[in-house]
């Protein structure tokens, strides 16, 4: 058999290499239905979910739209998103229904999880963790984690005992995607020998671990049967690659990024990683490498140097009087981060529309006001329509603090999950946003 | 927390970074709180540890854990096993943090779908790197090169030799016949699907990487005929817990064999190794890991700051001030085993040439690190005089008394800090004419009821080191306005940062807060009730072997209270 590894990678090097990246594509129309919306065999284009994440809230007065319904105007805080104000909807007035006795720690497990900390520890998977549970399976990785801010520590947790780190260097999720093992979908190339190799390496820790959990405790064996569903799902996940891929036509290896952002003055430089990350994400999701992500801008209580701002984050919003300038120019420089990875998505046809009509993208942060990181008026954007199970270019207003689990209870179908409900105790809710459902 | 005491009303235990948040919620919202009290209270908010908790029964052990191998131990183990020439970037799971502590996270958490993934990445990154030169192969497989041309065939002896050697390293164990023998199927597939023998050894590699025996520490014990709800650790397990306590990282083949002979079930002979364990150099890193966790210096790698305010600062600032503080508790623990409190007082440290222009002495002759000497004069001394403390614990722009107080009371002294309420405006006044200090600008919080509770506390200790900038550089004036410096701390009163330091050397709460530190870096978890027995023992010995941390490390080790763990729960 040729040495298809050392192949490969001579030729991507060489793409990579070169000043303009492209491959040879097939014709698009050949692998589409005749209305668009679908492939010629009547698969419809996969569905992505996502999570953009920032730390410490916002200012709730100068975040809230004015007007209701499909009649509405953007505020000047969301303003950076007004290229994309008919593919988001903004939801206002609700509230993370959980106790608040963890400022910036009670608010982020409360909505994702749907359930209160205990003892300082998530109690359940995190939305994102839900879905990939249902549709990590179908792609090379399970779901991607990654962020802006360095060590940033991750919210996507898959069980309790389980926290899905975060990648915050550009470079590294570059030769993750798009490094060695990198097969573009389109490509006809023969099978991979190592394939059937790890999935028996992979047996053998099933097989190692079945023994071991016969000599351990109960808490100590839901630790081991945790982590075998994640091997589990690699077995799957390396299985879906020894099949025959579903061709993507705007899949493209990308351009690699900078190997390092170095920091000027004490500043990261947020806007240029983050723009990378998402021109990674987005040819990830064009290339079917995975469905689910969660993009952490920065974490909780982040009290980095953001853009041009006088003092770190969190400081400024508990220490800045009056309207809070310093925080306001924050949070526009988030926004227009968010915009970019929504551009990054809605740049790439897909079918009739684009991809970023083919995902469902949740905005949030860690609390409502940054000031008293109070629970109420929490900040939700969701973007992009489900493949069209979502409305969107709506601002939806609570007047009577709503469960903000309706909203993930709404996201969670959308992505094709029969949930009757989302959520524990207080913060359940069985109640869907019917709202922003199309018809 | 178990520490409380009846006099105070119960407080929300310290928090841990399960929330993704860290101590950092606790020191970092604390900043200020007025002006909008829903609870007006003055009721105490710091909690004392109190020296001799009377509570204390009889020993009972907590059942044992899993221990997940923490980033270092991880990165530790590969060295140990594979020397230096093999590169691991990054581990495969970050550290979790509960209880502000990476010990007690790896007692709970497993590995994370997108870890799977990143172990399968690194373990198939190592079986390449072993085999990548020739040289490289003749070191790890030298049964596989002894041939001028490789032999296309595998040759199986070699194999099961490699399979036995590395696995009984990384698995800290005999591998099984039985376990050899699916090994082997495993490499000699790997070998024919891949047409290269070189290949059998990397997936054999990449398969003990991966195995549960690996990434997580199995110490469960057998029960002991005589007390069957106790479990007593197997040599080969306790060689394991003396290894990743002492050294970080996985007991060498020595450990090994004493273990196998029974060694470590003799007083002389467990004493034999753990003074071996301790001499070896791997005990500073040892060491090193449990000061990290300790003293939080890990934030130290990644600190930032505003060079426009902080001209002086640069990113390289952070690793050296963490390494400072590190070889600082170094000599006083393994080289000079000097009483552990002089860590506050002493005025010899560790500077290399950055440090040594910012704290303004002759730089060090060589390379690196060399030992330098304050001036009587200085206002420096020990741990809180130095600038992985004064600049971890501020704002990226600027000071913060808070942050220095809470970590004296919580992280030194093991007082509990209730973390801030929510739902309260904690806007601080702007520098004006008559608010140029923090003092004058955080008064506030001591004059409201709902704010003070907490905030004098913390802000009569944290105030004091207001003599040093937000990047821990000395000054006499804020905003061009003269400090006050003094403070209050547990009923002493004091005048700035060398009479504090003197007083934490000297309070009473001191030394048992770092016994329950080093039993929670050793055990994997915070003392429970029934360990209170054992945490008194250690603490009594502690004070009266002139508080030497060596001893203390040797102590920990030697307790027949290490070797056991009460049954684990069973059912579901």
């Amino acid at each position: 058999m040729p040495n298809f590894k050392l192949d490969r990678r001579t030729v991507l090097r060489g793409l990579v290499g070169g000043a303009a990246v492209s491959v040879a594509l097939p014709p698009l129309e050949a692998f589409m239905n005749a209305s668009g919306t679908a492939y010629a065999n009547g698969t419809p284009f996969p569905k992505r979910f996502g999570v953009f994440f920032w730390g410490n809230g916002v200012i709730p007065d100068r975040w809230a739209p004015t007007g209701e319904g499909t009649n509405w105007q953007l505020s000047e805080q969301l303003a950076p998103l007004a290229a994309h104000k008919a593919d988001i909807n903004v939801i206002t007035g609700f509230k993370v229904n959980v106790k608040n006795d963890r400022p910036h720690g009670a608010g982020p497990a409360g909505l994702l999880t749907g359930a209160a900390l205990r003892t300082d520890m998530y109690v359940a998977p995190t939305v994102d963790q839900v879905i990939a549970k249902e549709l990590g399976g179908e792609t090379r990785f399970r779901s991607l984690e990654f962020g802006v801010q360095r060590s940033t520590r991750s919210l996507s947790y898959a069980s309790p005992t389980q926290m899905n780190p975060i990648e915050t260097s550009p470079a590294r999720l570059f030769d993750r995607l798009f490094g060695e093992d990198f097969r573009d979908p389109n490509a006809t190339t023969g099978p991979d020998p190592r394939l059937p190799l790890r999935r028996s390496v992979l047996d053998g820790v099933l097989a190692q671990s079945t023994a071991l959990k016969a000599r351990l405790g109960a808490s100590d064996r839901a630790r081991i049967e945790q982590h075998l569903e994640g091997v589990r799902s690699l077995e799957r996940q390396i299985a879906r690659l020894e099949a025959s891929p579903v061709s993507l036509a705007a899949c493209a290896l990308p351009n690699a990024p900078l190997a390092d952002y170095t920091d000027v003055a004490g500043r990261q430089q947020l806007s240029a990683v983050s723009r990378a990350m998402s021109d990674l994400l987005a040819m990830a999701l064009a290339c079917d490498q995975t469905r689910v992500f969660f993009d952490m801008f920065t974490q909780p209580l982040a009290d980095i140097l953001i853009g041009t701002a006088s003092a770190g984050h969190h400081q400024l919003t508990h220490d800045e009087a009056g309207n809070q300038p310093n925080v306001h120019g924050i949070i526009l420089t988030i926004m227009q981060e968010f915009a970019y990875l929504l551009g990054a998505l809605k740049a790439i046809p897909e079918g009739s529309g684009t991809l970023l009509d083919n995902c469902v993208i949740l905005g949030t942060t860690d609390c409502g006001f940054g000031r008293t990181h109070q629970l109420n008026n929490y900040p939700l954007i969701v973007a992009g329509k489900g493949g069209g199970f979502l409305k969107t270019g709506l601002h939806i207003k609570s007047t009577t603090e709503d469960n903000a689990s309706r909203v993930m209870l709404t996201l969670v179908n959308a992505m094709g999950l029969r949930r009757a409900d989302y959520g524990l105790d207080t913060a359940k809710s069985s109640d869907r946003l019917t709202a922003i459902e199309a018809s | 927390m178990k520490m409380l005491t009846k006099r105070f009303r119960p407080q929300a235990r310290t928090l841990g970074t399960a929330a993704a948040v860290g101590t950092a919620v606790l020191l970092g919202s604390l900043a200020a709180c007025f002006e909008t009290a829903a609870e007006p209270t003055s009721a105490p908010m710091v909690t004392p540890n109190g020296t001799a908790d009377t509570t204390a029964g009889a020993f009972q052990s907590e059942p044992s854990a899993l221990r997940r191998l923490t980033e270092s131990q991880f990165q530790n183990a590969i060295l140990d096993v594979f020397g230096d020439a093999i590169i691991v970037a990054v581990p495969p799971e970050p550290d979790v943090m509960v209880e502000g502590a990476a010990s007690v996270g790896s007692s709970v958490s497993s590995i994370s779908p997108r870890g799977v993934e990143n172990l399968e990445a690194i373990a198939y990154d190592i079986g390449k790197q072993i085999m990548a030169t020739e040289a490289a192969a003749a070191r790890f497989a030298p049964c596989l090169v002894g041939t001028p041309t490789p032999t296309p065939t595998i040759d199986a002896p070699c194999l099961r030799s490699i399979a036995s050697k590395y696995g009984r390293r990384l698995w800290r164990r005999d591998v099984t016949e039985t376990e050899l023998d699916a090994l082997m199927v495993l490499a000699t597939n790997a070998g024919t699907a891949m047409q290269a023998p070189a290949q059998s050894v990397r997936f054999l590699v990449a398969a003990l990487l991966q195995s549960p025996e690996f990434i997580y520490r199995v110490e469960v014990g057998s029960p002991t005929p005589a007390k069957p709800q106790e479990h007593r650790y197997s040599d080969t397990e306790f060689a394991s817990r003396l290894a990743f306590f002492l050294w970080d990282g996985p007991p060498d083949e020595a450990l090994l064999d004493a273990a196998k002979k029974g060694d470590l079930a003799k007083a002389s002979g467990l004493e034999a190794q753990v003074d071996r364990l301790l001499a070896d150099p791997k005990a500073r890193r040892g060491l090193s890991s449990f000061v990290d966790e300790w003293l939080h210096l890990r934030g130290l790698q990644d600190l930032a700051k505003d060079t426009t305010i902080f001209t002086s600062f640069s990113g390289e600032v952070g690793p050296a001030a963490r390494q400072e503080v590190l070889l600082d508790i170094q000599r006083i623990a393994l080289d000079t085993k000097a009483d552990l409190r002089s860590m506050f007082t002493t005025r010899e440290t560790f500077v290399n040439r950055k440090l040594a222009a910012l704290y303004d002495v002759a730089a060090p002759s060589q390379t690196g690190f060399g030992l330098v000497t304050f001036p009587s004069d200085s206002p420096r001394s020990g741990l809180l005089g130095s600038i992985g403390f004064l600049a971890y614990y501020a704002h990226p722009t600027g000071s913060s008394p808070t942050k220095r107080g809470a970590f004296i009371r919580e992280t030194l002294l093991c007082q509990t800090v209730s973390p801030p309420p929510a739902n309260v405006d904690t806007a601080i006044p702007e520098v004006a004419a008559n608010l140029r200090t923090m003092r004058e600008r955080l008064l506030a919080h001591q004059t409201v009821p709902f704010c003070a509770g907490c905030h004098i506390p913390i802000d009569s200790v944290g105030l004091p080191l207001e003599g040093f900038d937000g990047a821990g550089k000395f000054r006499k004036t804020d905003n061009g306005a003269p400090l006050d410096l003094t403070g209050e701390l547990d009923g002493s009163t004091f005048d700035g940062a060398l009479q504090l330091s003197e007083l934490v050397a000297r309070h009473p709460d001191f030394p048992q807060c770092v016994v329950k530190k080093i039993h929670r870096f050793a055990y994997g978890h915070t003392a429970g009730k029934g360990e209170q027995a054992e945490i008194n023992s250690l603490t009594t010995s502690f004070i009266a072997g002139g508080h030497r941390l060596h001893a203390l490390l040797k102590s920990v080790a030697m307790s027949d209270s290490f070797r056991i763990a009460s049954a684990p729960a069973q059912g579901e």
